[in-house]
């Protein structure tokens, strides 16, 4: 909730700016992009630690989405202010490297304990995609006004709601029971329901008139919370993102 | 020079390859204690560890501990090293315990959360001291199973995991005393460090 009034106190001021400025012009585009996170491994008390060998524990996090929103452009098209919605689906998995790879490719989960017997998995990753639907709000600021291809600075936000999560493990060795495997994931948790994130970006928009084509660089993006993966730290990430345009209307 | 590193490689790969390394499980995995980094930290995973400070030096595992059984004793082996000793000294310690007598691995599960006084008749303990037994008594000391674990691995019986504590001090015949405090150990029992006699 501390994050959802930051980020509140943060956009209100300009939704309405938003309202009461003179538009130039409007453009409804789509929008494509992924963004790969640097990371660290979240401690899990249901994993084992490795022996000295040659293998380690690995992570990975990476983010792709895909949207719908309408630019408005104020200031004779220098200040673009975007929103719309957007999708994205997250994956994140924790699985294992090493120069001897082949030898060490399992570790062991501890997915249950019961008086005194106790069961471990055997296994080789873990995996959690989660799918979130988000609101994007972003301003960005356009240079080279009369030129067909414009720099372009930007910084946003998204506001990410989870939909849906699954979890799954991946077995070193073949079992014929399903409930260890759902036991397991079941083990690896759900991520929070509400993931808003921060970035920033350089990119060109391309054309004059109808259409425009953006690409983009986005970085550095930045998840507010931690919780967005249950397996993984998110630390800063980047990307590149597409979108294409069309201007609808034009006002002088 | 390509070819000195090749002939190097070459065989080091080949031996991974036909020799593969033992299971994890099998394998030591050292967990520093918070309070004492010179010894494992007490866990209760099978990481195959023990550790204790013997007077001033540092007790360590050198090997897995083994477990042999009699009709009428349970004996534990706790091989290991003093890590400050210059040139090392290997020390070896022996619980046995009478009135257990377990015939299978399995069998151990029934240590869970038992304590044995080790200066009473029926829980014994033997020290040597670079493959020579020192010749004492114990005036103090115990062993504590606090967990016993049956450890199945996907679903299949693996080994028997033993979690606990020990301490004890023993009077030698030439008025040395030896203090072995702060043990602790995590060990996994199965059909290859089990045996019945």
């Amino acid at each position: 909730m501390v994050i959802a009034k930051y980020y509140l106190l943060l956009w209100l001021p300009l939704t309405g700016f938003i309202t009461h400025a003179q538009t130039n012009s409007s453009a409804p585009g789509i929008e494509m992009g992924t963004i790969v996170y640097g990371n660290s491994i979240k401690e899990k008390d249901y994993i084992r630690k490795l022996s000295s060998g040659t293998s380690h524990f690995s992570g990975s996090l990476t983010t792709s989405y895909y949207g719908l929103n309408l630019e408005r452009t104020f200031f004779n098209d220098r200040l673009g202010i975007i929103a719309g919605a957007r999708y994205s689906n997250s994956i994140s998995s924790v699985g294992l490297t090493g120069f001897f790879h082949r030898h060490f490719d399992y570790f062991y989960l501890r997915i249950s304990e019961e008086g005194t017997t106790t069961t471990y998995l055997k296994t080789q990753q873990l995996k959690q995609v989660s799918h979130y639907l988000g609101i994007p709000l972003e301003v960005r600021y356009l240079l080279f006004n009369s030129r067909f291809t414009r720099l372009y600075f930007k910084v946003g936000s998204v506001f990410d709601f989870l939909v849906k999560s699954k979890n799954e493990v991946d077995l070193a060795v073949t079992t014929s029971s399903f409930d260890l495997e759902n036991t397991a994931a079941n083990k690896l948790g759900t991520p929070d329901n509400f993931c808003p994130s921060l970035y920033g970006g350089i990119g060109l928009r391309l054309g004059r008139g109808a259409p425009l084509f953006n690409i983009e660089i986005t970085l550095p993006s930045v998840q507010l919370n931690s919780n967005y993966s249950t397996l993984i730290n998110p630390h800063a990430g980047g990307g590149l993102r597409l979108m294409f345009q069309i201007p609808l209307k034009t006002k002088k | 020079m390509s070819r000195l590193i090749l002939l190097l490689i070459v065989p080091v790969l080949i031996a991974a390859c036909i020799n593969p390394p033992p299971e994890e499980l099998d394998r030591s995995v050292f967990i520093a204690d918070t309070q004492y980094p010179d010894l494992p930290a007490y866990t209760e995973w099978g990481y195959n560890t023990f550790g204790a400070h013997y007077n001033e030096d540092v007790f360590l595992y050198t090997s897995s501990v083994t477990a042999r059984a009699t009709k009428d004793t349970l004996t534990f082996e706790f091989c290991g090293t003093l890590k400050k000793a210059s040139p090392h000294e290997s020390v070896t310690v022996y619980f046995s315990l009478a009135e257990k007598h377990p015939s299978t691995y399995a069998d151990l599960v029934a240590l869970h959360a038992t304590s044995f006084d080790l200066t009473s008749s029926t829980a014994i303990t033997s020290l040597y001291v670079n493959g020579k037994r020192k010749k004492g008594t114990i005036s103090n000391g115990h062993l504590e199973f606090k967990r016993a674990q049956y450890l199945l691995v996907n679903g299949q019986p693996d080994r028997v995991i033993l979690s606990g504590y020990f301490d004890f001090q023993f009077l030698t015949d030439t008025h040395q005393t030896i203090t072995v405090k702060d043990g602790r150990f995590d060990i996994g029992i199965n059909g290859n460090n089990f045996y019945m006699y």
